[in-house]
């Protein structure tokens, strides 16, 4: 018996030594980068789902430069999961993120790095490869705070032949809106498919009609508190957005037919119209059913002061990041260069267009890229639109991004007035600016 | 010597529960209210407010409105998922045909992954998309429908009762085992003595279980308290925070808005409430009615 306890013993004491000697092992002398980044899933097409396995491929050909984890998420699970990291003090390496004021809280506590030491210390990507008013996208107080990765326009596309079917013209007016969707709600289909969960995909229109009537100027200096939200022409456009909601011009369900892809969905049905969507939706949309749609120019209000021809809802709203702590580690540099240089390279870059992906802001020849139908239509429809930054990326701080989004909820539901919808944005905005 | 040698081994066969307990429950409860005295967005240095957290929370009319809407999925919960499924239970009890077969039924529910309950019940009851409406005024209760998901009076609702839906085939499987442990004399007896199925049911079940009912009723209030999957699914607690719980405004604050210590005090509130019924409610009710 006792022979037995002692042979169970150095049994135990056995396992414990391996456990110690495997943890042991895991003390590499080469560094672990961690990538975060949103290609899972339906997020960027054909590119979202080869990107993941060509890192891995890239990554186990440098396996001696370090080993690369990938954290993917999808949208808004990726930007949960980055605040998460931040709370356990356990930023990634490298991540993909949103607009400069998105990044503001990092930056305040100086936890990016300055992405021009990257271009400086890369041999394969110079600064100049990138136009400067997307770098100056994310330039706060002199320094760089991410690589452009990625931006959106938006446009308006109309199915030419629920058109057709009842007889109707593409709206060229807010008047002629209203009107076609009338006669689209009486049979049974929804006019313009754009709900409103989590302020998505609402925001854009909101912004498409604000500028008509206001300014990208006015709008611009919200966040550093020179102009208020609280403005005659913002309450003007919330009256707007009450108008079309009575008049049946959106979804029953602003909330359920709410957020992206729903919206495509039921335009892909052929249950909605007409649909304001973004470039990222590119590869959402049925082949079939864009070939049977036309782009037309956001409905003009009467007496804008900003034509919709001249311009469209867009602008940056991706970049990658370098975690500052991580790039000071000189175990950690080498290695991160050489990741980024893959992933900003040409070749990577032209494969996001293949699938249809938003304006580059890298000099890229993509002569002979084959893009999707949609892709190009977008391309060149918008080719002479200027694009304005959205509403969204003009609040000052993510909680009054959020109150916006929630609020939109509310005004597209029909459960607020204009005048309530702009007083709680503009206090969450003073909020914010206190 | 003996005893001794018995207290180090329970000692020694506790402790990893013991230190995997107080690591995880009560060291992270006492981290968390450290947090809720500071001004912490989730990044950088804590600054020290004392309790200017709590006093802002008492202030917050949007906190009050996510715990009345909580406190009604409470309520749904309790006058839902006892009641049926204490009497689904006692009439399963009962049958010896078909048993396994309504046993997995009714439990099934629980089962299905709560972004699926979510999904399922935010296509049913899409206005533009979901059968629901159709189906009402197909059976000519045309007037019963509604915007389920978008009306600020009954989105609450809409979001609660799935949530009751799913879960109570745990109260069920519960209330099934506790009637299943009562010796079936004391059934038989009753039926005997000429009571019909209702007063054995009221006055003999009832009382040999009602242990359990106290369990499934505290299990109602402390589950309920922490529900958020399938709200958020549907409707992102929205619109506005029509049909958010604290658990959702909690979400808000310290993940999507940067302001962890709010975010945590909010959670904290859930704690309080849950411990607070607890107490409160095996003083008033602990005494077994046979007693």
């Amino acid at each position: 018996m006792r022979m037995r306890k002692w042979i169970l013993v150095v049994l135990a004491l056995m396992i414990a030594c391996s456990f110690l000697w495997a943890g042991g092992q895991g003390a590499e002398e080469i560094p672990t980068i961690r990538i975060a980044h949103q290609y899972k899933g339906g997020i960027g097409g054909d590119f979202g789902k080869w990107f993941p396995d060509a890192l891995d491929a890239w990554a186990a050909e440098h396996s001696d430069l370090a080993t690369y984890v990938q954290e993917a998420e999808q949208g808004d699970n990726l930007r949960n999961k980055i605040k998460l990291d931040l709370a356990a003090n356990n930023l990634p390496d490298i991540v993909i993120y949103w607009s400069l004021q998105s990044l503001m809280p990092m930056i305040e506590e100086d936890l990016l790095a300055d992405v021009k030491e990257y271009f400086a210390e890369s041999t394969a990507t110079d600064w100049d490869d990138y136009y400067e008013s997307a770098l100056d996208a994310y330039k706060y107080q002199g320094k760089y705070y991410a690589i452009p990765a990625g931006g959106f326009k938006d446009y308006f596309l109309c199915n030419r032949e629920l058109f057709q079917k009842y007889g109707l013209e593409y709206p060229k007016t807010y008047e002629d809106l209203l009107a076609v969707s009338k006669k689209f709600e009486a049979n049974g289909i929804i006019p313009l498919a754009v709900g409103s969960k989590g302020g998505n995909p609402a925001h854009f229109l909101f912004g498409e009609m604000y500028y008509q009537v206001g300014s990208l100027e006015y709008m611009d200096k919200i966040k550093t508190g020179e102009t208020s939200f609280n403005h005659p022409l913002v309450v003007q456009t919330a009256e707007r957005v009450l108008e079309m909601a009575r008049g049946g011009v959106f979804p029953k369900d602003t909330i359920g037919s709410g957020d992206f892809q729903p919206a495509v969905a039921l335009y892909n049905d052929e249950k909605a119209a007409m649909i304001l969507a973004q470039t990222w939706a590119v590869w959402w949309f049925k082949e079939d059913i864009v070939k049977k749609s036309d782009l037309i120019f956001f409905p003009k209000i009467k007496g804008a002061k900003n034509d919709p021809s001249t311009f469209c809802i867009g602008n940056v709203n991706s970049g990658w990041i370098i975690n500052k702590e991580s790039w000071e580690n000189p175990a950690k540099r080498e290695a991160i260069i050489a990741v980024l240089d893959w992933i900003i390279s040409d070749e990577v870059l032209r494969k996001g267009a293949e699938s249809g992906g938003g304006p580059l802001y890298k000099k890229v020849d993509l002569s002979g890229t084959k893009v999707p139908l949609l892709a190009s239509m977008v391309n060149e429809f918008t080719g002479g639109q200027t694009p304005w930054t959205n509403l969204w990326s003009q609040m000052p701080d993510p909680v009054s991004q959020e109150v916006f989004s929630v609020t939109l909820d509310e005004l597209w539901a029909q459960n607020i007035s204009a005048q309530e919808f702009v007083d709680k944005v503009t206090a969450s905005i003073e909020k914010a600016l206190k | 010597m003996k005893r001794r040698r018995d207290i180090v081994f329970s000692i020694g066969f506790l402790s990893p529960t013991l230190i995997l307990y107080c690591t995880f429950v009560i060291y992270a409860i006492c981290l968390a209210f450290y947090y809720t005295l500071t001004d912490w967005s989730g990044i950088g240095d804590k600054s020290f407010i004392w309790f200017a957290n709590y006093k802002q929370l008492v202030l917050d009319p949007e906190y009050w409105q996510v715990t009345k809407n909580s406190f009604t999925l409470v309520l749904l919960a309790i006058l839902i998922q006892n009641p049926v499924g204490l009497l689904l239970a006692f009439f399963i009890s009962r049958i010896t045909k078909g048993y396994r077969f309504f046993r997995s039924a009714i439990f099934l529910p629980v089962v299905i992954p709560a972004a699926t309950t979510g999904l399922m019940f935010s296509l049913l009851l899409n206005n533009d998309l979901g059968i629901m409406n159709g189906f009402l005024k197909a059976i000519g209760l045309g007037f019963l429908q509604q915007n389920w998901l978008t009306d600020p009076k009954i989105v609450i609702y809409s979001v609660a009762l799935p949530q009751v839906w799913q879960y109570l085939g745990i109260h069920f499987v519960i209330y099934l085992a506790a009637i299943q442990s009562i010796p079936k004399e004391v059934i038989e007896s009753a039926f005997i003595d000429g009571a019909n199925s209702f007063q054995t049911f009221w006055k003999v079940v009832i009382p040999l279980v009602w242990d359990v009912i106290q369990i499934g009723i505290i299990l109602n209030v402390t589950g309920a308290l922490k529900a958020f999957d399938i709200a958020w699914i549907m409707t992102w607690g929205g619109p506005g925070i029509s049909s958010s719980y604290i658990s959702i405004l909690m979400f808000r604050y310290a993940v999507k808005s940067f302001n962890f210590s709010y975010g945590i005090t909010i959670a904290m509130t859930i704690l309080i409430y849950s411990v607070t019924f607890t107490v409160v409610f095996r003083k008033i009710f602990g005494k077994s009615p046979i007693d």
